[in-house]
């Protein structure tokens, strides 16, 4: 990692600072590409705190672009994509995220411009890990949706294992639907979100990418949660990658998608449960 | 902490000297920057089981911060006994309700019509001495999205906006408003005055609480607005109804243009509680701006500073959906002193709609909705934070 290296070099300056930070900070993890915890493609079971909450930037090579395949297909024309997330731990157990999916370049088809294609996901831990049995989740795009290219049906389990007392495993293991429900409606016409829900094959839709169709996997080694290195295979592709956790609530990650080309995302963590500032203070001086 | 060891000396010599021999008073002199956060602060020593202070708060949105900070200054000394037992957060000079700090949680009662006189009685309402001058900057944005050509329209503006107040519960809201872009509508883009209007805060025998209000409104409305609420600020079922008749009403450079005063809004709702964790179930129904009728469902979650809800409106006019969140804006307190303070607003409430131009289950804002407000004083969303300082 480099931030190995980085620690290295600058060896006993910076190295108790980071072991302070390792020690003293409560993990908070990776995101995947549309801001749920996960690995880089792929959704996992991780639990997070009640309060939760995680604002997100991810970005999607042009060659695995989920929206922009659809102008690859069309004309050749290549576009990578940016995501930008919000994600909540709305009650213990529920998770929503709104993300918005974008193209890059200042040349893109006039319908891609806006602020993106929006989407509202959420995603329920239908069961806690134990010390045997993993968590299992579900997680659902909503059906409202009209026109989405990342569009989650997925069951997924996650079981974390301690290797050393360092060294943390998490795998998962889940299995993405190859149909999911969307509105059948111009965009233009929006009058009622709860009319005309209509079934679909992923495969039959105009972006067909692929996304979370079938059995995915994958597996993050941390050290401390605090560094760690993942791989995974997202249905279609192996993808391998890393990520840090910066002062308790910043996260930077990185990976290779099918060993071609780079996906790269940070994320920021606050507790929306937390004691308020002042009160904080006040706590200190009693 | 030498201060807060005097305290309670000082309490006694106001004790010992009381300006009114029925109603003892005396005025908390520990702590004088977290006694500047409160405004009409006054103590009663009469009652036999131990004192109670009143105290009204704007500066946090999350009613706990002035209710720990106000233990802090006065009621909690280090090594003694405390002399206060209870703590009665005030609204516009209105007592809301009685929290006292016990060992296994914080405890609320609500007070009786005649408690709300007594405290009326011996402590006169003198707002010129009482409150602050108090000023608050107030971001505003309303926003389409999707437009091809332009992805963010938004009307965006500042506010510079205070407070008068006039007589006990009665409140006058005045300000300036900062024009940032207007893509929304093609009236000019002038400084103007913010929404001006009247407020009187009520409350009636116990939990029944009123708000009316009659003036000009945020979202272009202007007219009269009343809301009436039951809401045991320990129990789990609450109620409302609201009613407001408006018009539209905007700024030109030649002056105030109205339209005709024939909004009717006629609102119904009751919620429920859940004890854990702070999350409320919200049916409403009636009629909403633009001769529209149906019916909404919120489910609202209160974090210690932050709420974050999630909505859906079935109407006449259509069915969408959204969510909604409430946050405070930092940094809050900019400057303050005794007779004065700025700061940025306590609260910043915005709304997402997924769907637009179709009028379903519009309303327009007042200075504040009373189920909101209430819910802040809820026992078990401010209990949680106690057991949290514990």
């Amino acid at each position: 990692m480099m931030l190995n290296k980085l620690i290295a070099k600058r060896g006993s300056v910076i190295l108790p600072f980071f072991v302070f930070w390792l020690m003293a900070l409560n993990g908070y993890a990776q995101m995947n590409l549309s801001g749920k915890p996960g690995l880089m493609y792929i959704p996992t079971a991780r639990e997070t705190a009640d309060g939760t909450f995680t604002v997100g930037y991810a970005y999607n090579p042009e060659r695995y672009g989920l929206r922009s395949i659809r102008y690859r297909q069309q004309n050749g024309t290549l576009y990578s994509e940016r995501v930008l997330y919000a994600t909540l731990t709305l009650l213990p157990r529920l998770d929503i995220n709104v993300n918005l999916l974008h193209l890059n370049g200042s040349n893109i088809p006039l319908t891609e411009r806006g602020i993106g294609d929006r989407q509202l996901d959420i995603r329920y831990l239908l069961l806690k890990e134990k010390e045997i049995r993993p968590s299992v989740a579900v997680i659902m795009s909503s059906p409202f949706t009209v026109d989405a290219s990342m569009v989650t049906y997925a069951l997924v389990a996650t079981k974390h294992l301690k290797l050393t007392d360092d060294l943390q495993a998490e795998i998962s293991a889940g299995m993405g639907s190859p149909y999911y429900i969307f509105r059948d409606e111009n965009i233009n016409n929006n009058v009622d979100v709860f009319s005309k829900f209509k079934l679909r094959k992923k495969s039959e839709d105009i972006y067909n990418n692929g996304y979370l169709t079938g059995p995915f996997g994958g597996i993050s080694v941390n050290y401390r949660k605090r560094v760690g290195l993942m791989a995974e295979w997202d249905s279609q592709r192996v993808n391998v990658g890393g990520y840090a956790t910066l002062w308790k609530r910043w996260t930077i990650q990185a990976g290779l998608l099918n060993f071609d080309q780079v996906t790269f995302g940070t994320s920021y963590t606050v507790q929306l449960n937390a004691l308020p500032r002042p009160l904080r203070k006040l706590h200190e001086t009693e | 902490m030498k201060q807060n060891k005097l305290f309670p000396l000082l309490l006694l010599l106001g004790l010992v000297a009381p300006v009114r021999p029925a109603q003892a008073q005396s005025t908390p002199a520990a702590r004088p920057s977290l006694r500047q956060n409160f405004e009409n602060i006054s103590i009663d020593t009469t009652g036999r089981e131990g004192g109670t202070v009143y105290y009204e708060q704007r500066l946090y949105r999350n009613p706990f911060v002035g209710l720990a900070q106000m233990r802090h200054s006065v009621g909690h000394s280090l090594g003694q006994s405390s002399p206060i037992r209870e703590y009665v957060p005030l609204i516009q000079g209105v007592p809301v309700g009685a929290y006292r700090f016990d060992t296994a949680a914080l405890a609320y009662r609500s007070l009786s019509r005649e408690e709300r006189k007594g405290y009326y009685f011996h402590h006169p309402y003198r707002p010129w001495r009482q409150y602050k001058w108090d000023f608050w900057l107030q971001p505003q944005f309303a926003a389409y999205f999707g437009n091809h050509n332009q992805p963010i329209e938004s009307n965006t503006a500042v506010l510079l906006q205070s407070q008068l107040y006039l007589t006990r519960g009665l409140v006058l809201n005045w300000g300036v408003l900062f024009p940032i872009t207007n893509e929304l509508d093609n009236r000019p883009n002038i400084v103007r005055p913010a929404p001006v209007f009247l407020n009187q805060f009520l409350a009636l025998e116990g939990d029944h609480y009123l708000s009316a209000s009659a003036g000009f409104f945020h979202d272009d409305q202007y007219g009269l607005n009343l809301q009436y609420r039951h809401m045991p600020l320990s129990g789990a079922w609450s109620f409302g109804l609201e009613t407001g008749l408006t018009g539209e009403y905007y700024f030109t450079k030649r002056g105030a243009i109205y339209g005709h005063l024939d909004n009717l809004l006629l609102l119904a709702d009751v919620a429920y509680r859940l004890p854990h964790p702070d999350l409320t179930l919200k049916l409403s129904g009636g009629q909403y701006l633009a001769d529209d009728v149906g019916a909404r469902v919120d489910i609202i979650r209160q974090f210690t500073n932050v709420e974050v809800g999630l909505y859906t409106t079935k109407s006449r006019n259509g069915a969408t959906l959204g969510f909604n969140l409430a946050v405070p804006i930092p940094p809050g307190k900019l400057w303050q002193g005794n007779h004065a303070r700025l700061r940025t607003g306590e609260e910043f409430r915005w709304e997402y709609t997924y769907t637009r131009g179709y009028n379903i289950g519009e309303r327009y804002r007042t200075g504040y909705q009373l189920d909101q407000r209430l819910r802040q004083y809820h026992r078990n969303y401010l209990n949680r934070q106690y057991q949290m300082l514990k």
